[in-house]
C-alpha cells in the first residue's frame, strides 16, 4: 500500500502528464500565438491555484559554500586524537553553538580578519529559523565551478535537464507575468538542457535589480512621449505592420521572430497592466535620479525595505534580496534566483570613515586564500540578508482578505544552491590556511514546507567528511555519502508539489 | 563591319533591358506605382483623381508639351517646369542619382519610382515600372527556414542611431542617465561576463526584450522629433512639427505624410512602404476619438510603429 505522499505524486503525475501531452500538441501546431497557447490554455489546468501557491528562491552561495563551515562542523574534540584533529578543517567546541530548541548546530562569526567583517552571526539566523531550517549532507559529482553550480539547479540532470526554476515556473507561474527571474551569476544562470520547456518558462536574467523596474513598461518614464491612448495606436498599426509586410510574410515561420512578437503581444501587456514600475523601482527619488520629473515613483515598500536593506542599492546582494521580495509579494514571480557575486562589494561611507569590504574577493572561492575567514564571512554574509528576505516575507500576508491563507514565508522555500565543498585538511595545526575544491558537502534548505529543525546526514570527526542518510527513516548511514543532487533537487520539487519522471521519495525531509 | 556594329548594339540593349527587368521582378515592392499620390486609393494606378489616367505615367493627359520625358510616374499637373533627369537635391549623402528630384528626400536611396504629386521636379522613374505593378505580400515566397538573425544590442544601437541621424552614443539615455543599451544589455541579447559570468548571451529573447527595444525606439524617436522641431530637420523634413493638427483630408498633408513614411521607411528599413503600410501609417493622422494629432505626435507614432516593427528587430 502506498503512502500518501506517493499517492498524490502518483495522481499529480498522470494529471500533469496528461496537460504536458496537450501541451505538446499545442506547440506542435506551430500557429501564430501557439506559445501563448501553450501558456493560456494547455497549461491552464495545472495552473496553481492561490491555495496551493508557492514560491522558490534560490540562492547562489557562490563558489563553494561548506556546510561544515557552518551548520554541520566537525568538532576538534571528537576527533580520535589531538594530532589527526590538527590535520582536519574543524572547529572547536567553544566557537560551535546549538541554541535552545534546535538540533542544528552553527559556527559563530568569528572575527578573525580585521579586513573582511561581518556584524551577524549564523547562531542568530538558528535560533530565529531553526524549525524551518534542514540541512541534507550530501556529495555532488564535479568540482568545476559552472558544471557544478549548474547541476545544483538541474539535480545533475535528474528531470530531464530541467532546472529548478524552470519547473517551478511549470507548477506555479503559468500566470505569473515573470514566472522565473534570476540574478545570479554563472552556473545559477544558466539554461536548462530540456529543449521543450517553454519559453516563457525560461529564466528571465536580470543584471541591475535596482532600476529593472523601468524594463517593465514600453513607454513610461519617457519625457514628451504622446498620450498613452496614442501609443496604444501606434502599438496597434505597428502590429497591423507586422502582420501585411512582406518581410512579416516571408519570415512567417521564424521562430525566433514569432517568439517575439508573442512575448510583445502577450507577456508585454501582462507586465504593463501589473504596472510593475511602479511596484519595483527600488530607488528614492531624489536631486540624482528625480523619478518624479519623470513620472514615476518608487516602491510603496521602500521604507520596510530600506530599513530591512540599509545597504540597498550599494549592496548588489541586498538589493536583489529586496527585488526577490517584491516579486514575490506581488506575485509577479514564482521562482527568483539570487547571488553572491565573485566580485567584492566594497561601500564607501563618507570620508574619513574607510571603506568597507562587504564580502571576500570570488565569494566563498576566496577560501583557496583563507578558508576559515572567506567560509566564516560569506556564511554570515549571506545568512544575514536571507534573514532580513524572510523576516520580510513572514510579515506579508499572501491575502489580506484571507488570514487563513498565511503569509508568504508560509509558501516559499529557499535552497541556498552551492557549488561543492571544500578539501576538509589542513596543514598541521594551521588555523591559516587555503583549500582546494571537494566533492563532498552538504545542503541548506530553509522553508515550513519541510519537516525543519532537521540535519540529515552527519559528520566524520576524523575526515570531515558528511555522511549521508537513509532516505525514509532519516538515519545516518555510515560510509561513502550517497546523497547527490538528484535528492536535493527532489526533496525540494517534493516540497513544492512538483512532479516528474524518477523523482526519488525524500520522506525524510518531511517527517 | 556596320552590320556587327548594329547587332552588337541591340544585343547590349537588349541584354540591359532583361537585367533591369530581372531586378525589377524580384524586387517588387520597388516604388513601382505612383506611390505618393494621395487619390489613388490601392496604389495600382486605376483612373485616379489627378487626372492621370492610369497613374503609371503615360503620357499626360493635361497635354503639357513640356514633360520631357523621363517622367513614368503618373505626373498630371502639367507644370511647365516637369522635365527629365535627375534635378538634383539628393540630400542623402549617397550621392545616387534622386530619380525624383525632390530636394527634400533625405532618406534616399535613390528613388526609381516616381512622383505623383505634381512637383515641379517631378521626374525620373522607369518605363519599365508600369509593366510589374505592386505585388501583394501574400504573392510572394515564404521563407521556408525562416533563418532570422536578432538584431543585438550593439547592432540595433548603431543601426538606431544611423537610421534617426544621432550619434550612437547620443540616441537614448534611461532616465536622461544611463545609456539604454547598458540598461537593456542583457534583454537586448547582451553578455556580462565580469558581472553576472553570463558568457553566452539569452539565446532568444525575453520576456522584457520588445520592452526594451520599445523604450529605446520611443525615447530615439521622441528625441529626433524634438531636435528636427527646433531644425534644422534631419529625419521628419516632410512635417511642419510646430503644426498642432495634421488634416487627414488635406491632399497635400497627406502627400507630406506619405513622403514622411516614405522616408522613415528607407531610414529604418532600407525600402520604400508598400501601399498597405502607408495607408497604415496614415490612420495615425486620427486618434481613437477621431480627433487630429499635432504633427510632433505624428512623427514619434509613425517613427515608433515602423521602427519597432519585427523588419527592424530581426535580419
Amino acid at each position: 500500500m502506498r503512502n500518501p505522499v506517493e499517492n498524490t505524486l502518483s495522481k499529480q503525475l498522470s494529471r500533469r502528464s496528461f496537460v504536458n501531452g496537450l501541451a505538446t500538441i499545442a506547440a506542435a501546431s506551430a500557429v501564430p500565438g501557439g506559445f501563448l497557447l501553450g501558456r493560456g490554455t494547455a497549461h491552464a489546468s495545472e495552473n496553481s491555484s492561490s491555495e496551493d501557491q508557492r514560491f522558490l528562491i534560490v540562492v547562489g552561495a557562490t563558489g563553494g559554500a561548506n556546510i561544515s563551515d557552518c551548520f554541520l562542523p566537525a568538532l576538534m574534540s571528537q576527533a580520535q586524537s589531538p594530532e589527526l584533529a590538527n590535520t582536519i578543517v574543524n572547529y572547536p567546541d567553544g566557537v560551535v553553538v546549538q541554541p535552545e530548541g534546535s538540533n542544528i548546530q552553527a559556527v559563530k562569526y568569528l572575527g578573525l580578519s580585521p579586513l573582511f567583517t561581518s556584524d551577524y552571526s549564523p547562531e542568530t539566523f538558528v535560533s530565529k529559523y531553526h524549525e524551518d531550517m534542514l540541512v541534507m549532507a550530501n556529495e555532488v559529482t564535479s568540482v568545476n565551478h559552472m558544471v557544478a553550480q549548474k547541476r545544483s539547479i538541474t539535480g545533475n540532470g535528474i528531470n530531464n535537464g530541467v532546472t529548478l526554476m524552470e519547473a517551478m515556473a511549470m507548477r506555479h507561474g503559468t500566470n505569473m507575468p515573470l514566472p522565473n527571474v534570476n540574478m545570479g551569476v554563472g552556473g545559477y544562470i544558466e539554461p536548462g538542457d530540456d529543449r521543450n520547456i517553454p519559453d516563457w518558462a525560461r529564466s528571465e536574467l536580470i543584471t541591475g535589480p535596482a532600476l529593472f523596474a523601468v524594463s517593465t513598461h514600453g513607454t513610461k518614464g519617457i519625457l514628451f512621449r504622446p498620450e498613452d491612448e496614442l501609443i496604444d495606436r501606434a502599438r496597434g498599426v505597428r502590429e497591423e505592420l507586422d502582420t501585411v509586410s512582406p518581410f512579416a510574410h516571408t519570415f512567417q515561420h521564424s521562430k525566433l521572430r514569432n517568439q517575439y512578437v508573442d512575448k510583445r503581444r502577450n507577456s508585454m501587456p501582462m507586465l504593463e497592466e501589473k504596472d510593475l514600475i511602479s511596484l519595483l523601482t527600488l530607488v528614492a527619488d531624489s536631486p540624482g535620479i528625480p523619478l518624479n520629473t519623470f513620472g514615476l515613483q518608487s516602491s510603496p515598500q521602500l521604507p520596510e525595505l530600506v530599513e530591512t536593506f540599509p545597504l540597498m542599492g550599494a549592496d548588489p546582494f541586498q538589493t536583489q534580496a529586496a527585488l526577490a521580495y517584491l516579486m514575490i509579494r506581488h506575485k509577479v514571480s514564482s521562482s527568483v534566483c539570487m547571488g553572491l557575486s565573485y566580485q567584492p562589494t566594497i561601500i564607501s561611507p563618507p570620508a574619513p570613515e574607510p571603506p568597507v569590504i562587504l564580502d571576500t574577493p570570488l565569494a566563498f572561492d576566496f577560501a583557496h586564500n583563507d578558508h576559515l575567514v572567506s567560509q566564516n564571512v560569506m556564511w554570515a554574509r549571506t545568512l544575514k540578508v536571507l534573514d532580513g528576505l524572510i523576516s520580510l516575507l513572514q510579515a506579508a500576508p499572501f491575502d489580506p482578505a484571507d488570514p487563513g491563507a498565511g503569509s508568504f514565508w508560509d509558501r516559499t522555500l529557499i535552497y541556498v544552491a552551492t557549488d561543492f565543498g571544500r578539501s576538509k585538511t589542513r596543514p598541521d595545526g594551521s588555523y591559516a590556511f587555503g583549500t582546494g575544491h571537494h566533492l563532498n558537502n552538504g545542503s541548506l534548505l530553509i522553508s515550513p514546507l519541510l519537516g525543519g529543525n532537521k540535519v540529515l546526514g552527519g559528520i566524520d570527526h576524523d575526515t570531515g567528511l558528511t555522511k549521508g542518510f537513509d532516505l525514509h527513516s532519516g538515519m545516518t548511514v555510515d560510509g561513502p555519502n550517497q546523497i547527490a543532487e538528484g535528492h536535493v533537487y527532489s526533496t525540494i520539487c517534493q516540497a513544492l508539489d512538483i512532479d516528474f519522471p524518477g523523482i526519488i521519495n525524500m520522506d525524510a525531509a518531511f517527517s | 563591319m556596320r552590320y556587327v556594329r548594329f547587332i552588337f548594339s541591340l544585343w547590349l540593349v537588349l541584354s540591359v533591358s532583361a537585367c533591369v527587368g530581372s531586378y525589377n521582378q524580384q524586387h517588387p515592392t520597388k516604388d513601382v506605382g505612383a506611390d505618393v499620390d494621395p487619390t489613388d486609393a490601392d496604389g495600382y494606378g486605376e483612373p485616379d483623381a489627378d487626372g492621370d489616367a492610369d497613374g503609371y505615367g503615360e503620357p499626360d493627359a493635361d497635354g503639357d508639351s513640356t514633360d520631357s520625358g523621363g517622367d513614368a510616374g503618373g505626373d498630371a499637373d502639367g507644370g511647365p517646369t516637369d522635365s527629365g533627369g535627375d534635378a538634383g537635391g539628393d540630400a542623402d549623402g549617397y550621392g545616387e542619382p534622386d530619380a525624383d528630384g525632390d530636394a527634400t528626400d533625405s532618406g534616399g536611396y535613390g528613388d526609381a519610382g516616381s512622383d505623383a504629386d505634381g512637383g515641379p521636379t517631378d521626374s525620373g522613374g522607369s518605363p519599365l515600372d508600369e509593366l510589374w505593378p505592386e505585388q501583394s505580400p501574400d504573392d510572394m515566397a515564404v521563407s521556408l527556414k525562416a533563418n532570422l538573425r536578432w538584431k543585438r544590442g550593439a547592432i540595433l544601437k548603431n543601426d538606431l542611431s544611423q537610421a534617426l541621424g544621432f550619434a550612437p552614443d547620443q540616441s537614448c539615455k534611461e532616465l536622461e542617465l544611463f545609456d539604454c543599451f547598458m540598461a537593456h544589455n542583457i534583454p537586448l541579447g547582451g553578455s556580462d561576463p565580469f558581472g553576472s559570468g553570463l558568457y553566452e548571451p539569452a539565446r532568444s529573447p525575453q520576456v522584457t526584450t520588445p520592452i526594451a527595444v520599445e523604450r529605446i525606439i520611443m525615447q530615439t524617436c521622441v528625441r529626433r522629433a524634438l531636435v528636427d522641431a527646433v531644425g534644422p530637420a534631419v529625419v521628419f523634413t516632410e512635417l511642419d512639427l510646430a503644426s498642432p493638427a495634421l488634416d487627414p483630408t488635406d491632399l497635400e498633408t497627406l502627400l507630406a505624410v506619405d513622403k514622411q513614411t516614405r522616408i522613415l521607411y528607407r531610414r529604418f528599413l532600407a525600402r520604400n512602404p508598400t501601399i498597405a503600410e502607408k495607408d497604415l501609417i496614415r490612420t495615425l493622422l486620427l486618434s481613437d476619438n477621431g480627433e487630429l494629432v499635432s504633427a510632433t505626435d505624428f512623427a514619434v507614432m509613425s517613427c515608433f510603429a515602423i521602427g519597432s516593427t519585427t523588419e527592424f528587430i530581426f535580419f
